[in-house]
């Protein structure tokens, strides 16, 4: 998500006066920052790059967050691997993993505290949670109020102004913000179906037009990204409202569809009958491994629940066939019995 | 609230593997007088009806009617899991979407239990008219399943001739023919070997061999079977299950001059 990652920001040794100060708050000693260039701040500026704690929904805790002094908020990405550390000029940086911020949107932040403290009744910002100094410092000094009234009611009397959560706007306006995110993964074209594909793997035309995911997926995908930075009570509200189906459901789709798609191949011969097929099987693995089936038997016998439609498309065994072929010029029993 | 307990859980094993072949799923509906099944297999040619008398179970409590739609495969799989001689308890909540089926050994040192997912089957229940049947034929239930399975090896159907002498099933094929003659049994020692007919008028039907084929598969569930027949209507293959209810199959004639 972060627009670039020029290496810019490293420990003490590096001119940027700033390194020092974020080295300051952080927990390990020295920590390795990829940052754009273009939020350094120039020179002698008065302001400073600041490293604070703000509540993050996402991860129902307290996490690193950089601020900028034009307002601007950086989320910390990290980057950890087992058994790394970094070597920084003569010294040994024993944390070694690599930490980038990417600008994140206040206003998901704040959305936290609005549906906690204002779901009930319109406050202003400077009453919100006024004990907590991170929390006041988000609202009232990062935070532009103008945004706000995309997820909340806004009332003013004179200069002051109350805001009440207002879930139907907060709603559509996540919508709109996965639609974004939609439009960005397309623009992308970062895969987003259920099974994983080799991003450099060169495909043909016929097979890429015939692998692409379709909306659904990339609403999922657009979702849960936004669902990062949302409680998860309100990720699970706006699955509800974008009617994204479950993964494992989609998945018995998707194994629906393939079968007819390797029906509608077995039609028109031709060398990519044999990708389907392996893609067919796919599925069927991956429906076991859900653990939606048992592992004897064909695997949408067992499954019980209503919604699975593919039921009715089950291929008959032997013994059904044997019993469909002797039923052969025989009468319907619903001939001789009327449905009650 | 539902809850039905049966001595033996060999009866309930008996039960569903004398319908699993010809159905995959169905519906019990339970109501204080029992347990009723009634479902056509795929092809809708023939009906099975099961009928399990509340009176017949150690204990039965049913408050509300409950219609429980399941995986006859699956409920099958759950009873293999059953030692003979447990004791077999199925409960349901009102309105549940799942059944726990429980088998307690003799002795109550093992007890375990199995949770089944039920299913939303939108069947529709066939009202059976009362007929009188011009045939009802009684005889030894092995008689009857080793007689289909031995005419099975000539033909796709048997006809069944129903007449004062006696009955007649007979079958012809590629091979050649078969024919098999049973007498009513002058004397009745064991009532259980006995053939007895009763007869209004002569009648002869033909009917698909593999489905009286997996009719007979009910045949552990009883001595004595049952044929019931008339001229123009579905075959009734009557098990009676002892102290508790019955099964009952029927199959629809086939339309003569279609098999040779």
């Amino acid at each position: 998500m972060s627009k670039k990652a020029t290496r810019a920001s490293k420990p003490k040794a590096d001119p940027d006066a700033e390194g020092s100060a974020k080295m300051s708050k952080a927990s390990a000693l020295k920590k390795v920052l990829f940052m754009s260039q273009e939020l350094l701040p120039k020179d002698a500026d008065d302001g400073h790059l600041r490293l604070e704690r703000f509540f993050h929904p996402g991860h129902g805790k307290e996490a690193l967050f950089m601020t900028h002094p034009d307002g601007r908020i950086m989320e910390f990405v990290e980057y950890a691997e087992p058994r790394r550390s970094w070597l920084v000029n003569s010294e040994v940086c024993s944390n070694g993993r690599i930490y980038m911020t990417t600008p994140v949107d206040p206003t998901l932040l704040a959305l936290y505290h609005l549906r906690k403290h204002c779901a009930q009744k319109a406050m202003s910002l400077d009453n919100i949670a006024v004990e907590e100094a991170s929390t006041s410092r988000l609202l009232n000094e990062i935070l532009d109020p103008e945004n706000l009234k995309c997820v909340a009611d806004v009332k003013s009397s004179g200069e002051q102004k109350f805001y009440r959560y207002n879930q139907e706007r907060t709603l559509a306006w996540l919508a709109l913000k996965t639609r974004q995110v939609v439009r960005i993964l397309k623009e992308k074209q970062v895969h987003c179906g259920h099974s994983a594909q080799s991003q450099n793997f060169v495909r043909s035309e016929k097979l890429a037009a015939e692998n692409v995911s379709n909306e659904m997926d990339y609403t999922r995908m657009a979702c849960d990204i936004v669902g990062r930075y949302l409680d998860a009570d309100l990720h699970g509200l706006l699955i509800n409202y974008l009617h994204i189906p479950s993964e494992i459901q989609a998945i018995v789709e998707e194994k629906a569809a393939a079968q007819k798609r390797k029906s509608m191949a077995g039609k028109d011969e031709g060398s990519d009958s044999k990708k389907i097929k392996l893609n067919d099987s796919d599925a069927a693995a991956k429906l076991k491994s859900s653990g939606l089936v048992d592992s004897d038997g064909d695997p949408n016998a067992s499954i019980t629940s209503p919604t699975a439609a593919p039921l009715k498309e089950r291929s008959l065994t032997a013994k059904e066939k044997a019993l469909a072929k002797g039923a052969k010029g025989t009468k319907s029993i619903a001939s001789f019995f009327k449905v009650k | 609230m539902f809850e039905a307990r049966l001595g033996q859980a060999t009866i309930l094993k008996k039960i569903l593997d004398a319908i699993k072949d010809l159905l995959n799923e169905a519906t019990f509906d339970c109501s204080d007088s029992g347990i009723q099944l009634q479902a056509m297999d795929n092809s809708h040619v023939s009906l099975v009806s099961l009928t399990l008398r509340s009176d017949g179970f150690d204990k039965f409590r049913c408050d509300r009617n409950l219609s429980m739609g399941m995986n006859l495969g699956s409920m099958a799989k759950i009873l293999k899991c059953a030692n003979n001689e447990d004791n077999v308890t199925m409960k349901a909540q009102d309105n549940a979407d799942t059944v726990t089926i429980m088998f307690e050994s003799a002795n109550q040192e093992k007890v375990s239990d199995y949770e089944m997912k039920l299913m939303n089957l939108d069947q529709e229940h066939l009202g059976i008219p009362e007929t009188d049947f011009s045939c009802v034929v009684r005889m030894p239930a092995m008689e009857f399943a080793r007689i289909c399975r031995d005419l099975a090896q000539f033909s796709e159907s048997v006809v069944i001739c129903c007449t004062k002498e006696g009955v007649k099933f007979s079958a012809s094929g590629d091979v050649g023919t078969a024919n098999i003659k049973l007498a009513q049994t002058g004397s009745v020692d064991k009532e259980e070997e006995a053939v007895i007919i009763e007869m209004q008028e002569p009648v002869t039907l033909t009917f698909a061999c593999r489905y009286l084929n997996a009719f007979t598969k009910a045949t552990p569930l009883s001595t004595q079977v049952q044929l019931s027949m008339c001229a123009d209507v579905p075959l009734v293959v009557e098990y009676a299950i002892k102290d508790l209810g019955h099964i009952r199959y029927y199959l629809a004639p086939k339309i003569e001059d279609n098999e040779t």
